[in-house]
């Protein structure tokens, strides 16, 4: 079969791959849709690429939904199923898997990343990892779910709670999610920060009370206009050393951060943000997984099947396979363009 | 009256001074101690770094004895009490949220004039009476071991919880305290400085680690296995403040205490990736919840389990406050932790 897999900067090929077989306690899930993550986009963008074994690089694609079609002997999954993926596998034998986070996992396997991914017709996956869809919901759509998922985690990881008001730093599909998230769980005002106007758009219509261009005013000062003081509790959803530190000041003393953003590197900051303030910023890691690999991804994918989140408007290409380069990643490094959530169709 | 007047950087006298005069609700009081700060350090050699008129007088660790009370007060004369060093103004939304310590609009000190002085009037409602078995002198330690109090409470550490505290200088020592009284183990102490890492140990530390003979960060998860669940940063270095998130288990908690005076390079990543958390602390509650803190200090010291002894290292004159005091602390062989300038 052909999938796309990662040699270096740029350099993303579709080749002949030797089809998945499942193990025996594994799946093989035939992908409806694969969505491009903003770390897949990173890492093309920058290297360095992903190695298995034998010097060969893996399939990519980590967010994806999909039918069973074959299982191992020891699985009680039917085949037919339609399911989510959760991606993420754990090896449920260190301690921090004792404790019950096993998205801290010491061991942790990635698939679309330290095993073969789904920008290919077909994957194999540990039968833990899928999560059986609700009625409503198309296994092409429930690839948006694992970005949302991402942002469902931090959220209930924050402190958020009805009443508070929230910031969100960085509108990408993450970004957008926390947007809906959180005035879901009844945040407001729920202002919106990012550098591109497609997405400030798009995050109006997700519920956000305001947004901001912040290459265009300060968000700290515009958020402090806005509300007194500063928001309760700040997403950190991009990355990068700017939004690091508009995530810390617009909150006001006492404030809380939660860093979702992938960040490559160190950033400069001060310190005294944290000491004068009293404030406060933790790290969210993805989602649960391994026994509780539908904990996260179980809400989300009921509250998209219900209308309660919308999934589809944050999805604005679906593409071939054999498009994922031009109009996969380039298409999605053009920071002037349109895209948000770009699904590749195996 | 004496007072070491302050004229700008590097510039600090002996002087006379009018004696002040209590007004309604404040005391005048006989200045028993007044410790150096780091933050009068930092005045001393870079100026206030806003305005103000010159000369004033520095100092806010301080204790003493009401010598009289102006209208509406009821302390007696002769009491011994130690002060609060900041009034809240009460009106911001801080204050409003009993934040005092984060007050939008929180003063340098509240006493007139500064404690490097023999007198000084104070509000009473700043002024705290002394338990029995707490010496005079030994109170004025009460304000910067609150500041290591205080990390320690707004912090997650609870019974059982492993701590490592990066720097052990007047506010890690509290921080170490602290960390033994709310039974943290085991306590793993990161300090450069003989004298300061042994008095750690004396505070209740169980491992004690000069990072100029090890790494730091690889001892501390060889102790633990994992990594400790709550770490203090109390020295405001770039290096220390690594160290101590990096000193963290996944989804441990970093305090951060110590005074930066720059931005610092840092990985987000380390935050994210373990879900670790870090949040900033800064001096203690005030205003009318001083004594949440302040009580807990006042009961150690007079029952014994906080040894002022072995936190102060010299009391001086307060002739000497330049030449024993600010310069001996700012000296490159400095050995001293915490002065108490005894007028």
């Amino acid at each position: 079969m052909r999938g796309a897999r990662f040699y270096g900067e740029r350099d993303i090929r579709i080749d002949e791959v030797d089809p998945p077989e499942p193990g025996a306690d594994e799946v093989l899930v035939e992908v409806a849709a694969c969505g491009i993550c903003g770390s897949d986009l990173a890492m093309y963008l920058h290297g360095p690429p992903t190695e298995a074994g034998d010097g060969q690089p893996y399939v990519m694609g980590h967010e994806f939904g999909g039918t069973v079609v074959e299982t191992g002997d020891a699985v009680d999954v039917a085949v037919g199923t339609e399911v989510v993926v959760n991606p993420l596998v754990a090896c449920e034998d260190c301690w921090c898997c004792e404790q019950g986070t096993y998205n801290l996992c010491r061991n942790l396997r990635v698939i679309g990343a330290q095993r073969p991914g789904a920008y290919a017709p077909e994957v194999a996956v540990p039968a833990t990892n899928v999560v059986p869809l609700p009625d409503g919901l198309s296994p092409a759509l429930a690839a948006v779910a694992e970005p949302i998922t991402v942002g469902y985690h931090a959220l209930r990881q924050s402190p958020l709670r009805s009443g508070d008001s929230v910031a969100v730093i960085g509108l990408g599909p993450i970004g957008l999610g926390l947007i809906q998230l959180a005035t879901d769980a009844g945040a407001g005002p729920v202002i919106g920060s990012g550098h591109r106007a497609a997405r400030r758009e798009l995050a109006e219509a997700c519920g956000a009370d305001l947004v901001i261009d912040p290459r265009e005013v300060d968000p700290g000062e515009r958020v402090r206009d806005a509300v007194e003081g500063g928001v309760d509790v700040a997403f950190e959803v991009a990355g990068r050393e700017s939004s690091f530190n508009d995530a810390v000041t617009v909150t006001g003393a006492g404030g809380h951060t939660t860093l979702v953003g992938v960040f490559e590197g160190d950033i400069e900051f001060d310190p005294m943000d944290f000491v004068d303030h009293g404030r406060y910023v933790d790290g969210s890691a993805a989602y649960q997984t391994g026994p509780l690999a539908d904990r996260d991804f179980g809400p989300v994918i009921e509250k998209i099947a219900s209308g309660a989140l919308d999934a589809e408007s944050l999805v604005t290409s679906r593409i071939d396979l054999e498009d994922i380069v031009s109009d996969g990643f380039e298409a999605l490094a053009d920071r002037e363009g349109g895209e948000v959530k770009v699904l590749v169709q195996p | 009256m004496d007072a070491a007047l302050f004229y700008g950087i590097g510039d600090m006298r002996l002087g006379e001074v009018d004696e002040p005069t209590p007004g309604p609700g404040e005391l005048l009081i006989d200045v028993a101690a007044c410790g150096i700060c780091g933050s009068d350090l930092h005045f001393y050699e870079e100026g206030l770094g806003r305005e103000v008129e010159y000369p004033i007088t520095l100092g806010h660790e301080i204790s003493g004895t009401v010598v009289e009370g102006g209208d509406d007060t009821e302390l007696e004369p002769g009491t011994d009490v130690v002060l609060s060093p900041h009034t809240p103004c009460g009106e911001c939304w801080c204050c409003e949220e009993a934040l005092y310590n984060l007050c939008r609009n929180l003063e340098a000190t509240s006493a007139e004039p500064g404690g490097f002085a023999e007198y000084v009037v104070e509000r009473e409602a700043n002024a705290i009476p002394l338990p029995d078995g707490v010496d005079v002198q030994d109170a004025a330690i009460a304000q910067p071991v609150s500041v290591g109090l205080h990390a320690v409470r707004q912090s997650p550490l609870g019974l059982g919880d492993s701590a490592a505290v990066v720097g052990t200088g007047p506010i890690g020592l509290g921080a170490v305290r602290f960390a033994k009284s709310v039974g943290a183990g085991p306590i793993i102490v990161s300090e450069p400085q003989a004298a300061r890492r042994e008095v750690a140990g004396a505070f209740g530390a169980d491992v004690l680690i000069d990072p100029t003979e090890e790494d730091a960060v690889e001892r501390i998860h060889e102790e633990t296995e994992t990594g400790v669940d709550v770490a203090f940063e109390a020295v405001g270095h770039e290096a220390t403040l690594r160290t101590a998130v990096e000193a963290t288990r996944a989804g441990g908690h970093t305090t951060v205490i110590g005074v930066f005076g720059d931005e610092v390079a840092f990985s987000p990543q380390e935050l994210v990736r373990h879900q670790k958390s870090m949040s900033g602390s800064t001096s203690h509650q005030l205003g009318p919840l001083v004594t949440d803190e302040y009580d807990v200090v006042l009961r150690q010291l007079a029952d014994g389990e906080l040894d002022a002894s072995q936190y102060v290292t010299s009391r001086i004159d307060l002739d000497d406050v330049v030449t024993d005091g600010f310069e001996a602390l700012l000296a490159d062989d400095n050995q001293e932790r915490k002065i108490l300038v005894c007028p």
